[in-house]
């Protein structure tokens, strides 16, 4: 007890210390425990699993926003119908390649007899004129007159004369300008047996009308010539002779008119691709008024035939010809002399009344191949006929596919490359992705979405859907004959990407988006496609995302 | 006065502390409440410019004479924030902090750091002067936006969440203050103080008025915000290339403020009656200044319009996706601008009333409130003081604050010659482990005192002796 009792009394002495000492511990027992305690240092980070809700995407779709920008393949009538137009323009041979002048030649000989005792520089003239014949390719054309657009004309006259003479050329009826052809041409004597001149004249634009060298005979050319010799102090050796020989070469023409007779004009083999169908796999498409038009043009001033050789659609290796009133041989309409530079246009429509075109359709076919023969004058005789260098025959199908009919279960598959996936869009952290697809719906077909992400072999390793995800649901329409979307059909589908999948995704080298589509009722129903017809839909998309941080 | 007398006035003051202090349903405050009733230390006319040192005159050691460290948090604990791994790591618990946080809650901080010190008794006046640097914070969340940023916003589709409550005020500021007490007579002293006040960095969201909500069926983000934040800090600096040293940063004479204390402090017969408010004024903000304005933006996104891109080829689509882009970031942009700005500081009052039970004992019953952004933010608490000799004081205490009913408090003040150390905490628990409570401070000091007397020695005193 007194030792406790001296204990507490020293304690007391130094109770002071004792405090202050107990006040410097709790400071530094403290500073130590927040220290330990807290243990800021060791903290490394932690999780954060978010999940966001945003709008992605949002639109009002119509059908004329679908065809913008490709007017070539859609046809638009004044109320809005639509319709798709697949065609191939192929054109002839042009004029001057079917219808050919030949090179012309022709030699004429003329005949001087100086008189005895002619003094020396007297001089004597002869006028005379002769035809050269002017031929067409074939023994049955005729040229009659001719626009030239190149060519030349060419003279080599050659005389034994051993005095000073001239000869003068004049062709009445070859033109330039109204101006007729003339050339003088000298030979002054300088010795020798024989002297030479040669002259060419280019052709283009004269224009000749030849002489007519009546029914069964060729046209000529009608040339007349003036010859002037004077004496010189030299024999007289008459008679002399002139030696002419005229050639006509490299013609070519702005115009020709005369008979061509029969020509043969290849149409080559020409494909029309279909694409409506690439993608098709399954599924049947019931067009209610496809047709064919065949238009030909033609600015050969002669009748002409078309004779297709080659006329079918192909679809998978099938091959199904088209046929029809009139085929295979159509009559092409020409200008007469009165439109000469103009084109006259010649239709032929195929629908389902006068050929097999539903067959085609319904074969959905991949390309449509069309190869034929233009025969020129096919009765032989008859009419005349004039050539442009222009000239040709164009033969234009275009097959017009009305969206006008019904579908049932018309299945698109395409297929996207994944190629740089990984680079794409950055899905780590992604755990599960929800996308919102709202859709109202002002299109008379519904549309069912599958997604298959597959290898690059095209084993499917994963799908987003387990039976398909309903995008639109097809709005009703009214009677015939417009067929007209009455109301709008809203539809919401979620599609859900699990982790699962999204790995799959990023794994995935091709993506196979098939859809599923028929017209309303379950493609009972007959429909059409206006301009109108829209879609506005929304896209959101829920994602759960977790990052260590 | 009667015993019965005393139970009475007791009982109406209680009644009224606790009328006052339970005005706001929310039990958010400050710290430091124990120190309020520790006479020995000449400190406590910090908190009431009304008390006047029983020392002749005292003086605090250079940059150790006042070391005020503490925060409160009304939702998350450390231990809710954070877990241990079993490798002995710690990561941050977001559920644990999500399910922690009531609808509103509130986080402060706060470090005062008394570089010098000093008081005087003449006559009747006491005569006190001091040089602090003060780090307060305050930030007042919603968990409904902090379940925003940490769920994300699919679980609060059709919600709107509401950012007007939300608000930070964070200031570090110098203060020179010079305080004076008079004794009109044995009963009741007066107090006041000036304060004059040197900003160094702010950040003050002075509107924080928006709303965000998550449409239903659409999942369109409507965004409202209408929203001024002050800041002026080193980093605004304009010339980024001269840096701000750290002499430029605490010696700056602008970003002026001034504050007054005031405070009373009645004795009738064993008990005593105190009462300040502190803290009424701002500072002026005038350099290193960056204003972000919103005005009324009401903002609704709804995707990209895809049928528009669609439309659009190549170089055209491109540029409209950027356009959408700038178009989306012009509207979150916040309009910069460099005015000057004032930051109020946060107003308290303080409520007190002690009753002598012995010589060398008192029990005190303290009522803060704390006056933040429009709100009042009240704590309590009870405290008993003893002086175990005329050297040693001690004070255990209870407080309530925080949303937190476990802080019992303890501090002492010990004089050895004419130096007296002190150390004064409201949640002793929170000293040792802070990662279980929600608020804890720790304040002490070293004060060099001269009693102008031979104090009348206590019993305790004769008994030692």
């Amino acid at each position: 007890m007194r030792t406790a009792l001296l204990k507490w009394g020293y304690l007391k002495k130094y109770r002071s210390t004792i405090s202050i000492l107990s006040i410097l511990s709790l400071i530094l027992v403290a500073s130590s425990c927040h220290k330990d305690r807290l243990q800021f240092d060791k903290i490394a980070g932690g999780k954060w699993s978010p999940e966001f809700a945003v709008p992605i995407a949002f639109g009002n779709l119509t059908m004329g926003d679908i065809i913008e920008g490709s007017e070539k393949t859609w046809k638009e009538y004044p109320d809005g119908f639509l319709s798709v137009i697949y065609g191939k323009d192929r054109v002839s041979s042009i004029g001057d390649e079917v219808i050919k002048i030949p090179d012309q030649n022709n030699d004429t000989t003329i005949t001087i007899i100086l008189p005895p005792g002619l003094p020396v520089g007297d001089s004597i003239a002869i006028n005379l004129s002769f035809d050269a014949e002017f031929d067409g390719s074939g023994s049955s054309e005729r040229i009659d007159s001719i626009l030239f657009k190149g060519g030349f004309m060419e003279y080599e006259i050659s005389t034994d004369l051993n005095h000073d003479s001239y000869i003068e050329l004049r062709i009445p009826k070859l033109t330039k300008a109204g101006v007729p052809f003339y050339k003088k041409i000298t030979f002054d004597y300088s010795g020798g047996s024989s002297n030479t001149k040669t002259i060419s004249i280019p052709l283009k634009d004269y224009y000749l009308v030849l002489t007519s060298g009546g029914s069964g005979q060729p046209n000529f050319i009608h040339q007349e010539i003036k010859l002037s010799a004077t004496a010189l102090n030299n024999p007289n050796n008459s008679p002399y002779d002139y030696t002419i020989k005229q050639t006509i070469t490299d013609l070519s023409y702005y115009l020709v008119m005369g008979y061509f007779h029969q020509h043969n004009i290849d149409i080559d083999k020409t494909e029309v691709v279909i694409d409506l169908f690439d993608n098709q796999m399954a599924g049947a498409l019931f067009a209610e008024d496809p047709s064919l038009k065949i238009t030909l043009r033609n600015s050969y001033g002669l009748p002409a035939d078309l004779t297709f050789t080659e006329l079918y659609a192909v679809r998978d290796g099938v091959k199904l010809n088209f046929t029809g009133a009139l085929l295979p041989t159509l009559s092409i309409g020409h200008p007469t002399f009165n439109d000469i530079g103009q084109v006259v246009t010649t239709e032929f429509l195929f629908n389902t009344s006068n050929s097999n075109i539903k067959d085609i359709i319904e074969l959905n076919p991949e390309k449509f191949f069309f190869e034929g023969l233009v025969q020129t004058n096919p009765q032989g005789s008859g009419i005349d006929n004039f050539a442009l260098d222009t000239s040709s025959i164009d033969v234009d199908l275009e097959f017009e596919l009305p969206l006008h009919g019904r579908a049932l279960n018309f299945v698109l598959r395409d297929t996207t490359f994944l190629s740089g996936n990984e680079e794409g869009v950055d899905s780590k952290g992604v755990e599960t992705l929800t996308l919102r697809v709202k859709t109202e719906n002002r299109f008379p077909i519904d549309v069912n979405l599958q997604v298959y992400m597959t290898d690059s072999l095209n084993n499917i390793i994963d799908s987003v859907f387990d039976a398909g995800g309903k995008l639109l649901d097809a709005a009703p329409v009214s009677g015939p004959p417009d067929y007209h979307v009455t109301s709008s059909v809203d539809n919401i589908t979620y599609i859900t990407l699990t982790e699962d999948q999204l790995d799959s995704y990023k794994k995935a080298q091709k993506l196979i988006i098939e859809a599923h589509s028929s017209t309303t009722n379950a493609g009972t129903d007959i429909i059409k496609i206006y301009t109108d017809n829209a879609v506005r839909f929304e896209i959101s998309a829920k994602a759960k995302y977790t990052n260590d941080f | 006065m009667t015993k019965k007398g005393n139970n009475q006035i007791l009982g109406l003051i209680i009644i009224a502390l606790f009328i006052f202090g339970m005005i706001p349903s929310k039990a958010y405050s400050q710290f430091d409440n124990s120190l309020y009733n520790m006479k020995v230390v000449p400190q406590t006319s910090l908190y009431n410019p009304a008390f006047i040192s029983q020392y002749k005159y005292h003086f605090g050691f250079p940059m150790l004479s006042s070391e005020n460290l503490g925060f409160g948090s009304s939702g998350p604990k450390y231990d809710d924030a954070f877990y241990r791994r079993a490798d002995d790591s710690i990561v941050v618990d977001v559920d644990g902090l999500i399910n922690s946080m009531n609808g509103q809650d509130v986080f402060h901080f706060q470090n005062i750091t008394q570089i010098l010190n000093f008081g005087i008794n003449i006559k009747k006046f006491y005569i006190s002067a001091s040089i602090s640097e003060i780090v307060d914070i305050d930030f007042t969340y919603s968990k409904q936006f902090m379940e925003l940023l940490a769920y994300g916003n699919a679980n609060m589709i059709g919600e709107t969440i509401d950012m007007s409550k939300m608000s930070l005020k964070a200031q570090h500021y110098r203060e020179y203050s010079l305080g004076l007490a008079y004794s009109f007579n044995k009963n009741l002293d007066i107090g006041g103080r000036v304060k004059l006040l040197y900003g160094k960095a702010a950040i003050d969201t002075k509107r924080m008025d928006g709303s965000f909500t998550t449409l239903e069926n659409n999942y369109h983000l409507a965004l409202k915000s209408n929203l001024i934040i002050n800041t002026s800090l080193p980093t605004n600096k304009k010339d980024t290339n001269e840096r701000v040293t750290t002499t430029d940063y605490l010696m700056y004479n602008g970003n002026v403020g001034m504050a007054i204390d005031l405070g009373v402090n009645y004795k009738m017969d064993k008990w005593t009656f105190s009462g300040s408010v502190l803290d009424l004024g701002y500072i002026n903000y005038d350099r290193y200044l960056k204003n972000y304005t919103s005005d009324n933006v009401d903002f609704t996104y709804t995707g990209i319009d895809a049928v528009e891109l669609q439309n659009l080829s190549g170089d055209a689509r491109d540029k409209r996706i950027e356009e959408i882009k700038d178009s989306i970031v012009d509207i979150f942009k916040l309009t910069e601008s460099a005015d000057a700005f004032n930051v109020r500081l946060n107003a308290k009052i303080y409520l007190a009333v002690n009753y002598q039970l012995s010589e060398s004992s008192y029990i005190g019953l303290l009522a803060r409130t704390d006056f933040y952004r429009n709100s009042l933010h009240p704590s309590f608490t009870l405290s008993l003081n003893q002086d175990l000799s005329k050297n040693v004081s001690v004070v255990v205490s209870y407080t309530i604050a925080n949303n937190s009913y476990k802080n019992i408090g303890f501090g002492m003040a010990v004089r050895v010659s004419k130096l007296q150390f002190y150390v004064v905490s409201d949640n002793i628990f929170g000293t040792f482990i802070p990662e279980l409570v929600q608020y804890t401070n720790v304040h002490f000091g070293v004060n060099f005192v001269f009693p102008e007397k031979e104090q009348k020695k206590t019993m305790m005193d004769l008994e030692e002796e």
